[in-house]
């Protein structure tokens, strides 16, 4: 026997509520009008703090109880006094000018290197300003 | 008494699950921002701590022969003038610097005889022969190839033997260890020569006090960088990016401002509740409990979330996107292995920084509330 909403057994006029019948109450749309719902939302509210809390306690065990690290005697034993936070070749990584075949010019067409002052006072052709005249 | 604090959770729970798509979104917004502002501080912490206890394992001073073209390289005997002056314990010097690779820009140091008779204790590494080298974990080869070509003032080609540990990606990640007639070749430098000298000193608080005696000891103008600059150039470095990083915070304050609108806009808009509630005999105490009930369940998980969340961004044990994002590197970046015990600070700035405005607009429109009389509240309500 068909039972859907739309079945016809729905439709017999004998089902029809009347204004004098009991009003048909809501079964399972809100359970216990959605308390059981609010106690998970306060489990859950619960169990994230307390998850905070522990990640706090775990933080603060690493920091008085540091886990051998492998780093710090790997750069004792280099001797180098820079860490490898920024690519190489980048200024940011040099803590002190690095000794480097690497071209640190801004544009291709500057000097190499700084020029001496005696050669270029010997080859850079300047004209002797002449003495002005009345 | 317990049971009426239960209840009154319970039914500050049932409230907020009237509109759970306003409390989830609600929820998630200051989940965010904790997570935006917390990753941040914690960053920029763990960072400095660690580059600070990084560097303790570096030399005290690093000195440096220059000329008015820049450096130039040192005898070998330089060690032995600067041994000369009281206080100063070891000298050692160094071969090293930045070349390029097909690939990306590499820094090479040479393995010299102290270095080897460390890190064969630390790391299990043993010293690469002529043609050989040790690489880090960022160091990219063909892929059919263990061969690394290096352009530096001569071309070289090593073959890679061992790998330094991902562990010590902070110190290798880019770096090549190759045997000194090697590092030489590459460098242009003589047999007896050496980039500078890297000096161990007894009290390396005092460290400073030496460098005049330092400067007079050599035959050649020379520049010594001391620790406190190092430390002070990655501080600097650090500082400018957090400074970047800090402009977040004015879209952060606004997103604050929106919700501490939005909390006291729903409050207004549940007036005719509350006044029902007060109708029914709910006292003002009570009104209030209720609303910072409600407030504190919302508030708390997602500002604790947020705050877990930032710290696995930070302390995830295989944590690449700092680099990628925000220290300039880009097919690999180093694994940070950060120090900890720095969340309980960063945890409660940032939670009073969040929950001060939002509890006080719940507080303040509560009291409002419950001041009121019910008949007015029902009446505006509707």
């Amino acid at each position: 026997m068909p039972t859907g909403k739309h079945s016809p057994a729905n439709n017999r006029p004998g089902l029809e509520p009347t204004p004098d019948s009991p009003r048909p109450s809501e079964p399972d749309r809100l359970p216990l009008d959605r308390l059981v719902p609010a106690g998970w939302l306060l489990g859950i509210a619960l169990t994230v703090v307390s998850l905070c809390v522990l990640t706090l306690t775990y933080d603060t065990v690493r920091g008085v109880f540091p886990p051998p690290d492998q780093a710090a005697p790997v750069l004792h034993a280099i001797g180098l006094n820079e860490l490898a936070l920024v690519p190489s070749g980048r200024p940011a990584r040099r803590p002190v000018l690095t000794p480097s075949p690497i071209d640190w010019r801004y544009g291709p067409v500057l000097p190499r290197q700084a020029p001496e002052v005696i050669p270029l006072l010997k080859t850079a052709p300047f004209d002797t300003p002449r003495a002005a005249t009345p | 008494m317990r049971h009426r604090r239960y209840a009154q959770f319970l039914w500050a729970g049932r409230e907020l699950l009237t509109h759970p798509g306003a409390t989830l979104l609600m929820a998630l917004s200051m989940g965010l921002l904790t997570t935006m502002m917390a990753t941040g501080l914690l960053l920029s912490q763990a960072l400095t701590a660690t580059t600070s206890r990084l560097l303790d394992q570096g030399p005290d001073l690093v000195v440096r022969r220059v000329t008015p073209n820049g450096g130039q390289p040192i005898s070998s005997q330089a060690a032995d003038l600067a041994l000369k002056i009281p206080g100063i314990t070891e000298a050692r010097p160094r071969i090293w610097g930045t070349v390029s690779t097909p690939q990306a820009a590499v820094t090479v140091v040479a393995a010299d005889r102290d270095a080897i008779a460390r890190l064969t204790i630390t790391a299990a590494i043993q010293a690469p022969v002529r043609g050989e080298a040790v690489a880090g974990s960022g160091v990219h080869l063909p892929e059919t190839d263990a061969h690394l070509v290096l352009h530096g003032t001569d071309t070289i080609t090593v073959r890679i033997t061992q790998r330094f540990p991902q562990e010590t990606d902070l110190a290798t990640h880019d770096l090549v260890m190759l045997h000194p007639d090697d590092a030489r070749r590459l460098l242009g430098l003589a047999l007896d020569e050496a980039c500078d000298l890297a000096l161990a000193v007894f009290h390396p608080d005092e460290a400073e006090a030496l460098l005049p005696e330092l400067a007079r000891v050599f035959p050649w103008p020379v520049h010594i960088a001391t620790r406190q600059e190092t430390r002070k150039h990655y501080a600097t470095a650090f500082g400018r990016r957090g400074g970047l990083a800090a402009l977040l915070y004015i879209p952060a304050v606004i997103a604050l401002a929106l919700l501490t609108a939005a909390v006291i806009r729903q409050h207004i808009g549940s007036r005719s509740r509350v006044g029902l509630l007060k109708a029914l005999g709910w006292t003002s105490r009570d009104i209030v409990g209720l609303q910072i009930t409600k407030a504190a369940i919302v508030g708390l998980p997602a500002i604790a979330g947020g705050l877990m969340l930032a710290y696995a961004l930070v302390y995830a044990p295989s944590q690449t996107w700092a680099g990628m994002l925000l220290l300039g590197w880009q097919e690999t970046a180093p694994i940070m292995h950060l120090d900890a015990g720095f969340a309980a600070p960063v945890f409660l700035e940032v939670a009073g920084i969040l929950l001060i405005p939002y509890l006080a607009a719940v507080l303040w429109s509560s009291l409002v509330q419950a001041a009121s009389n019910p008949h007015d509240l029902l009446n505006r309500g509707n």
